[in-house]
């Protein structure tokens, strides 16, 4: 019994002091955004990392939730002879919903899990303390620049899986399934506002803070050789994904 | 490091290219996004007082024929109301008897607000203007209330019937009432051709009725005549009367005469009395022109041969074969004058059908 | 000078640094033996306040740094060079990049100039011309020097070796040797080395220093300390003593 209560409360303390340290990493990491030095072309290379290599990624899942979106809803609306919300359906869904938090998955899968292993990696061969040493601060060469990539990328990355995502809906829609094109595209436009659009590209910069931010909380905490670089990436990419949809929800019920 | 210095520049230009096709995707989903959002920018407001906004929401479409021409922009309680206010857009013109009415696309879908523009060639709403004229729009939740409560009414009703109807002696009882409904028709029918003569003599009467009414007409002309005839010698003094016109006492005579007559008169305007009554009460007349009315309705039927009556008078073969019959008959059935013709049209309706 | 008062350092239950005292002079070389795991990186990454003791205190010159702010802290590394014992390379960068890495960061030195210096600091270490090749396309002495190369690059007063020859050949091992009495010869820097060699202490070493069961145990220049009656130091002088004479070649790599 005394055992329970001492594992609970050593499991509390050490969740809290998680937090704690991630919060003060944090508020040190945007202490430093906007102090110099500025390092434009360290922003310049993860913005390259973040967004452009992961342009394949987005392109495929945008394509293909577009369509499957239009699939499912298909046969849905078909019930209520209401086919032409197949645009509109697909639009409010991708652009609201599964465009922000698609790729901010996939993106903390392809690069969150990298700057875990990545800083990780660094953390157990001393390179971070060798930054240290050489008088550079590491939170400010190698957290800042993935963060501001992460923000700034993430809602690019997210038009694009938008506008993919509805022209795959449209292909499956309009090509396949014989929808009319006007009826997509003006049900689309009628019901899909650009506050929804901007309200998901606001998603998508957060989730992109979320994803680069605990990718480098949990590579700059490694701790154990290899294997804690292994847990590290494990690990940002379990809680950046479970962070982005609590976030999500808490986005969607303060913006919509 | 110059090899490097090429790569950074790669990296840089990759980065360029790609932030630009973003932005590309972006302004482009924006600008077709916005499309009528900029569009309604020059627009002008209007508002209108609905009795219930229910299921309204700010953002939802204003149009004009099936038209979109504007969006609800806001939704407030103005006293017991609700205030709509709406943008229109620029150009497009809504009279000061512009009718506006919540509707639905569809059965579940939006609800929108419907304008019916009004005379839009003389008095033009200014921007900030009200529609006064609202239409209350079917709500579907009352509706479907209403619904529900009908559907209540009919199960009871249904229940009641299944009551009185269920079983054997339902059965029974239905096709008594059915039977009694058959009965009551064929009397009907009976009624109808049997005071076709009645009818016909109560036309007459009425005809000569107005034939005396007509004579009477010509009766009072001739006393009237008579009446200017003496009126004129009393003009010209002419016998005794002339004589006595001078005499004050006679025209207060006269005067009370007069007066007496004028009440007469005002007794017959006001429907007093048998000829008053005659002349006044519409009901008469209504009387008179409603059964002329079915007289019409019976002769044209009878034109058109339909009917017994005039199958009766039109049908040739049934004319020879009815008076055959009715020949044969005749005889046996002057005790009964006024059942015969049913007797003999239902054995010929029995021949024939 | 450096000045180390009472210094306890523990990981858990592990006692490392158990009321260190020790004074290491300017412009000298001191060597710091002790058996592997006794704790001679872990004293290092205190000297330049990688680490905060548990309780003591530690002095550069007249400055207390275990309650200095991270800037208060930047400003006392620029005074020192450090040697990781991985070497602890970018691994992200070119070796050019590495050694050009602090003087990118802290000098104002056009390109051109930072690449000559870079290769003149590389070619004191007998690696010239190997500018674009990756860390990972080094072996481990290749990787050292090139460490060692980018500790020099800003002239520091301070050097902290953590084992520089480890791992090198014996030529190499004199070499460096060499390296480190020239740079202390030209520049006046004071170095600390930890070593296991005691060929290589006893060739460059002003003072000599024993770390045994997180207590400096003895001191001394190098003739005292090679005599001393301490059982640690005489065991240690001894194993590698008798190897010496017949298994010259083997030296460098089975003391460890
Ligand atoms: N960050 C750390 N966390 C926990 N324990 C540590 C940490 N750093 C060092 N230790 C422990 O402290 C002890 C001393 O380690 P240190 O690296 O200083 O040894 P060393 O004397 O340098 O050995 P070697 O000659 O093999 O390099 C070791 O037992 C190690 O397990
Ligand atoms: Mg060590």
């Amino acid at each position: 019994m005394f055992k329970l209560i001492n594992i609970i409360g050593l499991s509390i303390t050490k969740i809290l002091s998680e937090m704690g340290r991630m919060v003060l990493l944090f508020i040190e990491t945007l202490s430093w955004v906007f102090r110099p030095p500025y390092r434009p072309f360290l922003i310049v290379k993860q913005l390259e990392f973040v967004g452009v290599k992961s342009t394949l990624v987005v392109i495929i899942t945008g394509l293909f939730t577009g369509g499957v979106l239009a699939l499912q809803t298909y046969y849905g609306f078909k019930m209520f002879s209401a086919e032409s919300l197949v645009g509109a359906t697909v639009g409010l869904s991708m652009t609201r919903e599964l465009g922000p938090v698609l790729t901010g998955l996939m993106v903390t899968g392809r690069a969150g899990s990298a700057m875990a292993a990545e800083i990780g990696t660094m953390r157990v061969t001393e390179q971070i303390d060798a930054l240290s040493v050489l008088a550079v601060n590491p939170v400010e060469y190698l957290i800042v620049p993935r963060v501001i990539a992460g923000v700034i990328m993430l809602p690019i990355l997210t038009v694009l899986s938008d506008f993919l995502g509805i022209a795959g809906g449209y292909f499956v829609g309009v090509n396949l399934l014989g929808i009319s094109s006007g009826a997509y595209i003006n049900k689309l436009i009628q019901y899909v506002d650009l506050s929804d659009l901007y309200n998901g590209l606001i998603k998508a910069a957060c989730f992109g803070l979320i994803l680069a931010f605990v990718g480098c909380y949990k590579g700059y905490t490694t701790s154990g050789g290899a294997e804690g670089v292994g847990k590290a990436t494990t690990q940002a990419v379990v809680m950046a994904s479970a962070m982005i949809l609590v976030a999500d929800y808490f986005l969607t019920a303060l913006m919509f | 490091m110059k090899k490097q210095k090429i790569e950074k520049i790669a990296i840089e230009a990759k980065v360029g290219i790609f932030v630009l096709i973003g932005l590309i995707a972006l302004f482009y989903l924006s600008f077709q996004l916005g499309g009528l959002g900029t569009e309604l920018k020059g627009g002008y407001k209007l508002y209108s007082l609905f009795d219930s906004a229910i299921g309204l929401d700010p953002g939802a479409d204003v149009d004009v024929a099936g038209v979109k021409v504007g969006k609800v922009d806001s939704i407030n309680l103005e006293g017991t109301k609700a205030r709509v206010t709406m943008t229109i857009r620029k150009g497009v013109k809504i009279g000061r008897d512009a009718a506006a009415m919540i509707r639905t696309h569809g059965l579940m879908g939006d609800k929108f607000v419907s304008l019916r523009p009004g005379d839009t060639r003389q008095a033009v709403l200014p921007p900030g203007g009200k529609i006064s004229k609202t239409i209350p729009g079917v709500d579907l939740d009352k509706l479907m209330s209403n619904l529900g409560d009908v559907a209540g009414d009919l199960k009871s009703v249904i229940g009641t019937f299944q009551k009185a109807f269920g079983g054997e002696k339902g059965a029974k009882s239905v096709k008594n009432i059915l039977t009694n409904f058959e009965q009551l028709s064929a009397n009907l029918n009976k009624v109808v051709s049997d005071n076709s003569s009645r009818i016909t003599s109560i036309v007459k009467n009425f005809e000569e009725f107005s034939g005396k009414l007509h004579r009477i007409d010509k009766k009072a002309n001739v006393m009237l005549d008579n009446l200017v005839s003496v009126s004129q010698s009393l003009k010209e003094g002419k016998g005794t009367l002339g004589k006595l016109i001078v005499s004050d006492e006679l025209y207060n005579k006269l005067k009370g005469a007069v007066g007496s007559m004028q009440a007469m008169s005002d007794k017959i305007n006001s429907s007093k009395g048998t000829l008053g009554k005659l002349i006044n009460d519409p009901a008469l007349y209504d009387d008179a022109k409603e059964t002329l009315n079915n007289l019409k309705v019976i002769t044209a039927k009878i034109k058109a041969g339909k009917g017994t009556l005039g199958k009766l008078v039109n049908d040739d073969k049934l004319y020879v074969e009815a008076e055959k019959t009715l020949k044969k008959v005749q005889k046996g059935a002057e005790g009964l004058e006024e059942q015969t013709p049913i007797a003999v049209l239902s054995s010929v309706f029995g021949i024939f059908f | 000078m450096i000045r180390l008062v009472d210094v306890e350092k523990s990981f858990g239950t592990q006692k490392v640094l158990n009321h260190l005292n020790l004074e290491i002079s300017n412009g000298k070389i001191t060597v710091i033996l002790g058996r592997s795991g006794e704790g001679k990186s872990v004293l290092l990454k205190h000297i330049i306040g990688l680490m905060r003791p548990d309780s003591g205190e530690i002095w550069i010159d007249d400055q207390e740094i275990t309650g200095l702010k991270p800037r208060g802290l930047k400003e006392v590394r620029k005074r020192f060079g450090m040697l990781f014992q991985e070497a602890a390379l970018f691994d992200s960068m070119t070796v050019g990049d590495n050694v050009a890495f602090p003087l990118r960061e802290h000098t104002r030195k056009d390109e051109a100039g930072i690449d000559k210096l870079v290769s003149g600091l590389l070619r004191e270490v007998g690696l010239e011309g190997i500018e674009e090749k990756m860390p990972s396309q080094l072996s481990g002495g290749m990787r050292k020097r090139v460490g060692l190369a980018r500790a020099l690059a800003l002239n520091p007063e301070i050097v902290l070796f953590d084992e520089p020859t480890t791992g090198l050949d014996p030529v190499m091992t004199d070499a460096i040797g060499d390296l480190i009495l020239e740079t202390k010869r030209k520049f006046d820097i004071t170095a600390v080395v930890i070593s296991h060699d005691i060929a290589l202490s006893a060739k460059i070493a002003d003072e000599l220093a024993m770390l045994h069961e997180g207590k400096i145990v003895e001191k001394a220049p190098p003739g005292a300390f090679f005599n001393s009656s301490v059982p640690v130091i005489k065991k240690f002088v001894n194993v590698q003593k008798f190897s010496l004479p017949s298994r010259d070649d083997e030296l460098a790599n089975h003391h460890d």
